[in-house]
């Protein structure tokens, strides 16, 4: 299959002489969800650990046996808890590894390039799995005209698809940050803003950690959202006035899975630590 | 610092405030120490609730093999006060 695209911003005219791959591929390991875990981190609680509960256990004895002291017998059972509770947490703490971090740079990077040489300039909509025969959330960015339709579902798991009767109405599916954080969800998010709100402050706030606090509320037909102690430690990208900061990007993904509508960011802005973001139900 | 960097500072805190004042109020019952430390490994994962999920289940596992601990303190207890062990 051949597409033709005229892309009117940059006056350029684009050929993909086969269907495009699995816009994933774009992303590298980000969207892949993958965990490395650090075995410095990893080893040191390990370590730790066992060093407590050995400790605990002698300090334990000694006492109950030589001392006779109840209070020393109660220090070391609760060392011996205490090297269980590192032991145990060895296991559940995952860090980035810096290879991870790279591959996560290159695929930010890709994407930016490849937003910025297409020329999209409208904002992304984000759609949810319900739309894709895969069962993957994506971001719609369209292409040239900005037209307000969206393609009806089932969507292929394409990187470039058509949206109108034209040949040059083309849109482009990509996996953003917020696509791929919705494998770290534990449960499907549900339609009310309750459920929204807990999911969210479960991925910002533990899993992910970027945030300490997430509130949720309505205005119309508007979903603000409160984001308060953001700390993302990477710079903006140019690309984020497309498909918004990394953290309305989750949050936009998480709205559009719940509400099982297409999602756009509606504006953002961030003072003193503080994000209110406004996403639009289409 | 991360959350589990928390839970593992504060579990250490609330342990060592325990045994000292325990200590000091003159406790000398091994199982009363266990219980408080129970109940405050309990509170503090259930005040920890927004941990990543894997540390979650690994604290709910934790707390799981402590319980047993309680059980059998209190049945101790329970046998002495009826007078069955002495």
């Amino acid at each position: 299959m051949v597409f033709v695209g005229n892309f009117p911003q940059r006056g350029r005219r684009v050929i993909l002489r086969r269907p495009a791959p699995d816009g994933l591929a774009f992303l590298g390991g980000v969207s892949g969800g993958r965990e490395d875990s650090d075995p410095k981190v990893a080893g040191r609680f390990q370590q730790l650990g066992l060093i407590l509960i050995v400790l605990g256990m002698l300090l334990t004895a000694e006492a109950q046996f030589v001392l006779r002291a109840v209070p020393m017998v109660a220090l070391g059972s609760a060392t011996v808890i205490l090297g269980i509770v590192c032991l145990g947490l060895e296991r559940a703490v995952v860090t980035r590894s810096p290879l991870a971090a790279l591959l996560g740079q290159a695929g930010s990077a890709a994407l930016a390039s490849l937003i910025e040489e297409v020329g999209v300039e409208a904002t992304a909509v984000y759609l949810p799995a319900t739309y894709f025969s895969a069962r993957q959330p994506r971001a719609l960015l369209r292409l040239g005209q900005n037209l307000d339709d969206l393609p009806a579902p089932p969507l292929p798991s394409r990187l470039i698809i058509p949206v109108g009767p034209r040949e040059t109405d083309l849109a482009m599916l990509v996996s953003t940050v917020g696509s791929a954080a919705m494998s770290q969800l534990e449960d499907q998010p549900g339609p009310s803003l309750t459920a929204m709100e807990s999911l969210a402050n479960q991925l910002l706030v533990a899993t992910l950690e970027v945030a300490s606090r997430v509130t949720f509320g309505q205005e119309e037909a508007e979903v603000l959202v409160r984001v308060e102690g953001i700390r993302v430690p990477f710079p903006a990208m140019a690309y984020e006035k497309v498909l918004g900061s990394p953290v309305a990007s989750i949050l936009a993904a998480l709205i559009a899975e719940g509400a099982n509508r297409p999602v756009v960011i509606n504006g953002e802005s961030t003072d003193q630590g503080v994000m209110q973001v406004r996403f639009l139900l289409r | 610092m991360a959350t589990y960097h928390r839970f593992i500072l504060l579990l250490w805190l609330v342990y060592g405030v325990t045994i000292v004042l325990l200590a000091v109020a003159g406790a000398t019952q091994w199982d009363l120490y266990y219980a408080v430390f129970l109940i405050e490994y309990l509170s503090l994962t259930t005040v920890f609730g927004l941990l990543n999920p894997p540390a979650r289940a690994v604290l709910s596992r934790i707390g799981l093999l402590l319980v047993p601990g309680f059980v059998v303190a209190v049945g101790l207890r329970v046998l002495d006060v009826l007078g069955i062990l002495s």
